[in-house]
């Protein structure tokens, strides 16, 4: 019978491991899984796949930035999130309502990993900067205008979101999904512009740009 | 302090070096054993029967790379297979200029291991 190896191993391999020797190294990888047929073991392959210094080379120095870049705009967030949360105009508000958590712990992971992720995926790829930029500034339109929007109509979705920021002392950053959103999006929005463009536009990057290494030793 | 820049371009460098790792020796000589059927799977057996210890496939690709840039290997294209999902095998084989570079390699080594006192008798 058949064993299939764990999905999400397989499409972090996919898309996190950058290379000419991805087909082969997947083969190998299918190949020893059916002999071995360890989840842990594919598992432990792939992170190693992912976390090799020459994968984090092959991403080049604007990758590592770019990674950077995210990291410090999400701990930045936090820190804003954090102060707004404990601020006494806050916690003397209405709006002061412990609810639970499970959901927005949730949320919070998805944006915590997707921002970093996102970036990676988009830049790791050789993505059109110029795409790029553009998903920026329409990101940052957005999250300008949405106050605008939120504090006129009073809708069903402006009744969830004001329940989002509904705060207690005790729930940590991790739970405020709403304003990572608002934070997020445009870095978020300029990885998937690029990543989009470079579909439509037929763009190379690094892993079909580089020729074959079997190049270096015929010439 | 220097720039980012600088940094990687020094790691670029680094990799550019002739001379061989001692896992690039490794996967050479495992690659000497193998012949014409080696590729990524029977080169991390090889490695894992003769070390036993779990050898990363990525970590023996990045490693023929590297070898392939220094034009001590060189590769071909395999056919798919179906029990590995259509994907081809990559065959390596060792070049004359990486066989040469082995057997400088053996003999600096030879020569560092003889009239060590602390390596007499096996016992570590």
């Amino acid at each position: 019978m058949k064993v299939i190896p764990p999905t999400l191993a397989t499409w972090m391999l996919k898309h996190l491991v950058l290379g000419d020797r991805n087909e082969a190294l997947e083969g190998d990888l299918l190949e020893e899984f059916q002999r071995r047929r360890s989840a842990s073991w594919y598992w432990r392959q792939v992170i190693g796949a992912i976390l090799d210094h020459s994968n984090v080379m092959r991403a080049g120095w604007v990758t590592v930035c770019a990674v950077l870049f995210a990291a410090v705009w999400v701990c930045g967030l936090c820190l804003i999130v954090s102060i707004k949360a404990h601020s006494p105009l806050q916690m003397a508000s209405a709006n002061w309502i412990p609810y639970g958590k499970s959901d927005w712990i949730a949320v919070g992971i998805v944006f915590y990993l997707g921002v970093p992720l996102s970036v990676y995926l988009a830049l790791a790829r050789n993505l059109s900067l110029r795409a790029f930029t553009i998903g920026l500034g329409a990101g940052v339109l957005v999250v300008v205008m949405l106050p605008f929007f939120q504090s006129r109509l009073a809708t069903p979705l402006n009744y969830v979101l004001e329940y989002g920021r509904a705060k207690h002392w005790s729930v940590v950053l991790w739970l405020r999904g709403y304003d990572l959103m608002q934070g997020c999006l445009p870095l978020i929005a300029a990885a998937w512009v690029a990543a989009l463009s470079k579909i439509k536009m037929g763009t190379l990057g690094p892993q079909e740009a580089r020729p074959h290494a079997s190049e270096y030793t015929n010439n | 302090m220097l720039p980012i820049a600088y940094f990687f371009t020094i790691l670029d460098e680094m990799r550019k070096r002739e001379y061989l790792g001692e896992f690039e020796l490794t996967v050479m000589l495992a690659l000497l054993r193998l012949g014409e059927d080696a590729y990524g799977v029977s080169i991390a057996r090889e490695i894992e029967a003769s070390s036993d210890r779990e050898v990363a496939i990525a970590g023996v690709y990045a490693a023929l790379e590297r070898l392939e840039r220094k034009g001590f290997v060189n590769s071909r294209r395999g056919e798919p297979t179906p029990e590995r999902g259509g994907r081809a095998k990559h065959f390596f084989r060792v070049t004359a200029q990486g066989l040469r570079q082995v057997r400088k390699t053996q003999k600096t080594l030879v020569r560092l291991w003889r009239g060590l006192p602390q390596l007499d008798g096996g016992e570590a």
